[in-house]
């Protein structure tokens, strides 16, 4: 079944029309990536399956909550990394023993436990990375939704949130992907809708198997 | 020294206090805002001048009121724009976190926008209480009795050019170590996390 399904949505702002009839469906525990030129609209198919943002037009039907991790973090550079991940649970009416038992288990997950008392500003783009990925996750979404998780990482920081990312999606999280580094979306989710320049279409569907990267860059770059 | 250092200082705490309850106007909704800013903008035109004639008027030339109102009107609007200035570029970087989160306006107003204007409160603050000293002593030259405005005044009409130039050595002196000493080492500790 089906957690999140995107029905025909069209966007646009200030007359330019942004997304163009995108129909896309995540299955339960499954990770779906989408990619697409800079600028065509992923962030924003992002918001509107977040419901930060409304659609135009279409339809969002959810089966499950959803949370968006941004591209550059937004952790708050006043808080050290605790407070900034148990902020996510102040609108919920969760005790402070449970708060800390959710960050503790997530932090030692995630293996930025010993940096829990640092400030953004302390830790490396990687540990920022995921503290933005834990304060996500203490809310036990159902769907997790990636904006450009890989980008301005190192190799090793890649690598090792590409493992946490395969792990959770084994643990039934389904997740959707936006990323402009192909090879490691495509060592992450099961399948790739590609977008086109603005407004955005959904101009392919595949696999994320064999040789999808070579029909990727072809489709996007080579026509 | 300290009847002008305490003046100033009541009159900058009274100009934050009515500078964060108009702030927090603003914040509340889009409508109140532009009146915010048109107010802001009319409290600014207001000459030193007018105030304290206007504050010696109604409190007399004895009291100790109109010095410490005159600094809190002329600082006020330095602090109001500061935090105005701090409000918008907090919502503007952390909009979308808000919305990801879905935290209620109070807890962004005590999580994000509180904490995240400080740095901008801090360096109006700054600016604001530097002016309220100065603007203290007019204050005082045109009322009060004590203060080093009113010592300025006073050798003035005495003809005493060295009690004149003294006096306003030691308030040169005093802005100085105010800024030394305490306004710029609190810039620096809550400007902190932007370093």
């Amino acid at each position: 079944m089906a957690v999140l399904e995107l029905r025909h949505v069209y966007k646009a702002y200030g007359g330019e029309e942004v997304l163009h009839d995108i129909s896309l469906s995540l299955p339960e525990g499954e990770a779906i990536g989408i990619a697409g030129p800079n600028g065509c609209g992923k962030t924003t198919l992002l918001k509107i399956a977040a419901r930060i943002e409304a659609p135009d037009r279409g339809e969002v039907v959810l089966r499950g909550k959803p949370v968006l991790v941004p591209q550059d973090n937004l952790l708050l550079p006043w808080k050290t990394l605790r407070d900034n991940i148990l902020l996510a649970l102040k609108p919920y009416d969760i005790s402070p023993a449970e708060a800390e038992k959710r960050l503790e288990a997530i932090a030692r997950r995630l293996g930025i436990t010993e940096h829990l008392g640092k400030y953004p500003r302390e830790v490396s783009g990687g540990t920022a990375r995921k503290a933005a990925l834990a304060r996500a996750l203490i809310v036990e979404p159902d769907i997790l939704l990636l904006d450009e998780p890989y980008t301005g990482l190192d190799v090793a920081s890649v690598n090792a949130l590409k493992e946490t990312l395969r792990s959770l999606s084994k643990e039934k999280v389904s997740m959707i992907i936006v990323s402009h580094q192909l090879a490691e979306l495509l060592g992450t989710v099961k399948s790739i809708h590609l977008l086109s320049h603005r407004p955005a279409r959904i101009i392919k569907t595949l696999a994320a198997g064999e040789g999808a990267l070579e029909t990727i860059v072809r489709s996007l770059y080579l026509h | 020294m300290a009847t002008t250092l305490l003046n100033s200082i009541l009159g900058f705490l009274l100009a934050l206090a009515v500078s964060g309850a108009v702030a927090y106007i603003a914040y509340v909704s889009d409508l109140l805002r532009g009146l915010v800013y048109a107010y802001n903008t009319l409290i600014q035109s207001v000459s030193v001048l007018v105030w304290a004639i206007v504050a010696v008027m109604i409190f007399g030339v004895t009291s100790r009121i109109p010095p410490i109102i005159v600094t809190a009107a002329v600082a006020h609007p330095i602090i109001l724009s500061g935090m105005l200035g701090g409000m918008e570029a907090v919502e503007k970087r952390y909009g979308l976190l808000v919305k990801i989160l879905g935290l209620t306006p109070t807890q962004e107003f005590t999580d994000i926008i509180m904490p995240g204007t400080l740095p901008h409160l801090a360096a109006a603050a700054r600016s604001a209480i530097g002016v309220a000293l100065r603007i203290s002593v007019v204050a005082e030259a045109f009322g009060a009795s004590g203060g080093i405005g009113y010592e300025i005044m006073y050798n003035y009409d005495m003809g005493v050019k060295e009690g004149v130039f003294a006096w306003g050595a030691l308030l040169v002196a005093l802005m100085v170590l105010l800024d030394k000493l305490a306004l710029s080492p609190l810039e620096n500790w809550v400007r902190r996390w932007l370093s």
